[in-house]
């Protein structure tokens, strides 16, 4: 299964639309509104992960613990790191 | 003993850092802090937080932002009624999904917000005291409701979210420093009462204060009634001058006063959006 920046960013706003309760077509109009960002609490992080480590398999693929305020505050920066680390789990380039 | 009572959450915290700085070493027992409602000066928050940002980067040992303490306790940015059709239950469920992350940070198996939607019962059961406490006071105010009408009767229900496990918590220092909430319904409205065994005034007291007024939003929303008066009763009070430093916290605390009233009034402190 290949696996492209795209989808889990897609994933990411799914899963942001859902712990704010808003559809992923808000979500993505807010994130272009910010440069194609977005900034994100750290406890909605949590979720995020959780969603997107779901859709992507299952697999453990962070831990929080190590990951610095940049990761767990800016959505785009938490999406690169998970599809980093989905690759490096998975053998696959992303 | 010393009793404090403010109008704001903010005032509060001031005059209980006041009262800690007068303080051998900046401890004390017993120490009651109460503010009625839930509004905060928005002047004060900035302040605190640089300090702490500051603290932090002296120290190896983490010093966590205002807005990281009061979600350990509630974490607000879950609790969307404006938009969720079950706001509890979509509470509930982002609670479970950040766990399955959040267990694996290295000994922090629990949080304080984990105690109140999921205590471990004797049986090894998981119990959610939140949503307990909800039904249980949305059960009495129905039953109220008739009499209120007429007179203003008190509807006083004492009700209690534990976060302490006897037996299980046998740690001398760290989590869980806050014991116990307890709510009381009473002339229309929603009011709290903590119990800490050791409260840390600079990296933790100001973040309860905006968690458990967050809380007790929480409850005001779901009974529809207003927020009455949060206590805080800390059996340990302690303003950390090892952290802070006497003369550090003096400066802080002579900062935050000449900010009071200057970016706005005293409003209901801000939604975790």
């Amino acid at each position: 299964m290949a696996v492209t920046v795209e989808q889990v960013w897609q994933e990411a706003v799914r899963a942001l639309a859902f712990v704010r309760v808003l559809t992923e077509d808000e979500v993505q109009a807010d994130a272009d509104g910010c440069g194609g960002d977005l900034v994100i609490k750290s406890k909605d992080a949590e979720v995020v992960i959780s969603l997107v480590e779901e859709a992507l398999g299952g697999d453990p693929l962070v831990d929080i613990s190590q990951l610095s305020r940049r990761e767990l505050t800016s959505l785009r920066t938490l999406t690169d790191l998970l599809i980093r680390r989905w690759g490096e789990l998975h053998g696959a380039a992303a | 003993m010393k009793a404090i009572s403010a109008e704001n959450l903010s005032v509060a915290w001031l005059d209980a850092v006041d009262h800690l700085l007068t303080t051998p070493k900046g401890k004390d027992v017993n120490l009651v802090v109460a503010f009625r409602g839930i509004d905060e000066d928005p002047a004060i928050r900035p302040l605190v937080d640089a300090f702490l940002g500051d603290r932090s980067a002296r120290r190896s040992e983490a010093v966590y932002p205002i807005e990281t303490v009061a979600s350990t306790l509630f974490p607000e940015s879950w609790y969307v009624p404006e938009r969720a059709a079950q706001p509890r239950d979509h509470l509930y469920r982002c609670f479970e999904l950040a766990q399955r992350v959040h267990k694996r940070v290295s000994g922090e198996e629990e949080t304080y917000f984990g105690r109140l939607v999921s205590y471990p019962g004797p049986n090894g059961e998981r119990v959610n005291q939140l949503e307990e406490q909800v039904t249980r006071l949305q059960g009495q105010l129905r039953t109220a409701a008739p009499k209120s009408s007429a007179y203003e009767i008190g509807v006083v229900e004492p009700a209690d979210l534990r976060l302490q496990v006897p037996g299980r918590d046998r740690l001398y220092m760290g989590f869980p420093c806050l014991s116990h909430i307890s709510l009381t319904l009473h002339g229309g409205a929603i009011h709290l009462a903590a119990l800490y065994r050791n409260q840390g005034f600079l990296r933790k007291g100001y973040g309860n204060y905006v968690g458990l007024a967050r809380l007790g939003r929480f409850f005001a929303t779901e009974l529809g009634v207003a927020v009455g008066e949060i206590a805080c009763v800390a059996s340990h009070a302690d303003a950390e001058l090892d952290v802070g430093t006497k003369a550090g916290l003096r400066q802080l605390v002579s900062d935050c006063r000449d900010a009071l009233g200057s970016a706005a009034p005293a409003c209901e402190v801000d939604r975790a959006a």
